[in-house]
């Protein structure tokens, strides 16, 4: 198994976010050492099991919780010594979007966007149509995905460099799910803002990430660019010759099966040379295959 | 502090009607017993000072949106600040209802004798007990959340009331018309003694510097909490 950190350096691209370092410890539970960037213009994708740490890392980013050790940056900026700045550039959506249930969502917008300088008024409007999101409708009286895109509706209206979403597809109709990837994708475009979005729904990152950090137990697990994850991870089929020798080390996790064993590989060319031509099959792997996987160590 | 206090006006407001259903019943029973009762006003007014004050801080939490409100780019201190703005300008709103009623009170009053207990100095004792009640509650409710920290504030001001009444009765006999307890019984004199503008100043400063105390209390209890 391995973690390696990508950096914003390697893409060329600005970072706009960093997690150096980073650890934080609870009763029972501690985040240990975590880093990753999210370069400016991407969207950054943080997967892992239910209580790995992936809201932990949301807290840390927006101050709710104080960090034990390392360094957190947006833009250059440490969010517990520059709370209200880097605050001002982050559009938050958590899994269930809590405001006053019972103001509607356009006094809502009048109220978040007095607080934010750049906040666009005629373009949260127009996002509730696009959302067909009832203005005078009160917050109390949304479903939990029409809720998920009030909430994204009040995030772009501020035109956030940093757009935070915590399990945001969940609830919401596939339709919408779809069309919520497709506006996120067109919203890094222009290289100015990213995209956070934790999840355990790997099936969307599939469709939009170009990074992906998978955390497990308080640990980065891996931390790669979609490509890198494509060219080197792959599920690996074979005879028990897979768990001799140097094969076995290239293995991030894997099972006996039926028929013999299957796993995953975090280094498919190496074990293609390795084993030669061995009978074994190689197939892409999918996040939820290394998520399933790198849980089971060998 | 000012957009704080702001969005909390906004949010009760949304209960304007449910207010004024409530409060004016609750006004004009004290207003038609004024004769007998005129003492009650005082504390039907630091009552519905408290309701809007715990209310506001209630909406908050029944609603989650301790999670939207920490989003929003503001320091905790900021939040803490607007809040004590927001328990101020309520308490206000709260005297300046009072003295409509109370106007009206008197203006209908049959004997045409302006009543005691609406004057002035009551008006400054409600203040400094407003400014107390603001005190002890607030750092509370950050310290400790709205449930805990509502509980340990009624266990305290109800502490500080029942030491308030025992220790105005020491004083002897209240005036007439006049409500009881020590800081109504202290205001009242130091308005006799001093006048109304030396004896307001010094109680508006007092009640300034209180609640620049508790609410530095309250920042550093909030800024320790873990969400």
């Amino acid at each position: 198994m391995r973690a390696d950190a990508v950096r914003a350096e390697d893409t060329g691209a600005e970072p706009l976010l960093e997690f150096r370092e980073v650890s934080k410890r609870y009763e029972g539970f501690a985040l240990d050492g975590v880093s990753f960037s999210v370069p400016r213009g991407f969207i950054c994708g943080l997967i892992g099991p239910n209580g790995a740490g992936k809201t932990t890392i949301v807290k840390l980013l927006l101050n709710l919780v104080h960090r034990d050790a390392g360094r957190i940056e947006l833009a250059g900026l440490d969010p517990a010594e520059h709370e209200t700045a880097v605050k001002a550039r982050i559009g938050f959506v958590h899994e269930v979007p809590s405001y006053y249930e019972h103001l509607s969502l356009k006094a809502i917008g009048r109220i978040v966007g007095s607080f934010y300088p750049a906040w666009d008024g005629a373009l949260f409007a127009a996002l509730l149509t696009d959302f067909d999101l009832p203005p005078r409708a009160r917050f109390g009286t949304l479903s939990r995905g029409m809720r998920t895109k009030g909430a994204l509706a009040l995030a772009l209206a501020h035109r956030a460099e940093l757009l935070v979403l915590d399990e945001p597809t969940a609830g919401l109709d596939p339709v919408f799910r779809r069309a919520l990837l497709e506006r996120l994708a067109g919203y890094v475009s222009d290289g100015r803002a990213s995209v956070l979005i934790s999840t355990h729904i790997t099936s969307d990152l599939e469709r939009i990430a170009d990074f992906v950090t998978y955390v497990r137990a308080g640990r980065v697990v891996l931390s790669a660019t979609r490509d890198e994850l494509a060219e080197r991870w792959a599920i690996v089929r074979g005879g028990p010759a897979l768990l001799e020798g140097d094969a076995r080390a290239l293995l991030s996790g894997w099972e006996r099966a039926p028929h013999g064993v299957t796993g995953l590989t975090f280094d498919a060319p190496a074990l293609r040379r390795r084993l030669g031509g061995r009978d074994v099959v190689l197939e892409r792997a999918t996040l939820e295959d290394i998520m399933f996987y790198t849980g089971r160590s060998c | 502090m000012l957009r704080l206090i702001q969005k909390d006006v906004r949010v009760i407001a949304a209960f304007g009607w449910l207010i004024m259903w409530l409060v004016a019943p609750s006004y004009l029973v004290p207003a038609m017993l004024a004769a007998r009762a005129g003492g009650a006003f005082l504390w039907v007014n630091v009552a519905f000072g408290a309701a809007a004050i715990v209310s506001v801080c209630l909406l908050d939490a029944r609603s989650g949106a301790d999670r939207f409100i920490h989003s929003l780019p503001l320091t905790r201190t900021d939040v803490v600040r607007g809040r004590y703005g927001t328990a101020v300008v309520l308490a206000l709103i709260v005297m300046l209802v009072g003295i409509a009623f109370g106007l009206t009170a008197g203006l209908a009053s049959p004997d045409g004798v302006w009543p005691r207990w609406l004057s002035p100095d009551v008006g400054l004792a409600y203040l400094v007990v407003m400014a107390l009640l603001i005190a002890v509650y607030l750092p509370c409710y950050f310290r400790w959340g709205y449930g805990a920290g509502t509980v340990v504030a009624a266990v305290l001001l109800a502490g500080l009331v029942i030491a308030g009444d025992a220790a105005g009765g020491a004083m002897g006999a209240s005036p007439p018309g006049l409500p009881s307890g020590l800081v109504v019984r202290l205001t009242v004199a130091a308005v006799e003694r001093w006048g109304l503008v030396v004896a307001s100043i010094a109680g508006v400063a007092g009640g300034g510097l209180l609640l620049a105390a508790s609410a530095a209390l309250a920042a550093r209890g909030y800024r320790g909490r873990q969400f």
